[in-house]
């Protein structure tokens, strides 16, 4: 399979398949991201449009010092941060429901409630407590890939996920 | 270590982020410590719960949707390149230029035309025809009083 860089390389000389590509790869956790940060379907599968197309547009300027996902996710994180800062936090009401449940109705709405309450907890957390903690478990990314999408040191993230695991525990007493 | 300096590692300790040493250290106190490992279960189930928050695809045609408007605002691009500092603009200037130098010499033609016509015959001798041919209050009339040591007055008359 063609590598991020390379492909990376080929969307730089104008190659949209290859872009396109690029963008299949990694939409889920793109938009997965924006969603759990902003709260709203919408508005995170703009954040991750507006993600590729700055990063296709700085694209024959990519220089791949760190992978490929870090620098889209440090490009989301910006993106994020901008809106967030614009708007209040939401309320999860707007919530799509989630398709093809094959779960029994209560089984249905006990996970939902759960998931509910987890969404929400994790939404509260501080911006940048909330994106340490949602790198981390939708992209599995170490400290160190953290840090460089969040633009800070390995020990400051350590710090955040300390923080955020005292906050969501509080949150979420009743389902631990 | 000390229950304290423990529990601040236990999520570290997790997501497999201590060197050797520490983590060593961090398990042999979990394991001699209830409440530091009751701790560990409480921040393993957090974990779980966490990794079960849903993934979101986005729409089903995300891709080529963000393909498009790539193409579509690259073609916008070119548009306002042109129109800003391209092709565009340099044709404007090369049409201007041209403009210019054709006035130039039409008006240096009619100057030309009055020039001979003095050194032929002199001002005095400077024939209505020049005059006629050029509009009132224009610099060429200027240049022709001018020329013409100041006997010609507006209306086209030499006196």
């Amino acid at each position: 399979m063609t590598g991020d860089q390379e492909l990376m390389q080929r969307a730089g000389d104008g190659d949209m398949d290859a872009f396109e590509e690029l963008v299949r790869r990694h939409q889920q956790s793109a938009v997965s991201i924006a969603y759990h940060f902003l709260g709203d379907a919408t508005q995170a599968e703009d954040v991750a449009q507006e993600a590729f197309l700055k990063i296709l547009d700085a694209a024959d300027r990519y220089e791949p010092t760190a992978a490929f996902r870090t620098y889209l996710h440090n490009v989301i994180w910006h993106l994020c941060v901008d809106i967030y800062r614009k708007k209040a936090p939401r309320t999860l009401d707007g919530l799509p429901a989630r398709e093809d449940d094959r779960r029994g109705p209560e089984q249905v709405a006990l996970a939902d409630e759960r998931s509910a309450a987890v969404e929400e907890a994790v939404r509260q957390l501080p911006s940048r407590q909330r994106m340490a903690v949602l790198l981390q478990h939708f992209e599995g990314m170490s400290y160190e890939e953290i840090a460089e999408a969040l633009d800070c040191s390995a020990s400051a993230v350590d710090s955040l996920l300390v923080r955020a695991r005292r906050n969501l525990r509080d949150r979420l007493k009743g389902l631990l | 270590m000390n229950c304290e300096n423990v529990k601040e590692r236990l999520g570290t300790l997790l997501d497999g982020e201590l060197d050797a040493a520490e983590e060593a250290a961090v398990r042999a106190h979990v394991e001699a410590c209830p409440r530091c490992a009751a701790e560990l279960d409480e921040l393993e189930s957090l974990n779980q719960l966490l990794g079960a928050l849903p993934a979101h695809e986005g729409n089903a045609d995300f891709a080529v949707r963000v393909r498009r408007r790539a193409e579509k605002e690259a073609k916008i691009v070119h548009v306002g390149r042109l129109l800003s500092g391209g092709v565009l603009t340099r044709a404007a200037a090369v049409l201007l230029f041209a403009a210019g130098v054709w006035f130039g010499l039409m008006a240096g033609s009619d100057v030309a035309r009055a020039d001979r016509a003095m050194t032929e015959s002199g001002p005095e001798d400077l024939t209505t025809d020049v005059l006629a041919a050029t509009p009132d209050g224009s610099l060429e009339q200027v240049y022709l009083s001018f020329v013409s040591g100041g006997e010609w007055e507006e209306g086209g008359d030499v006196q």
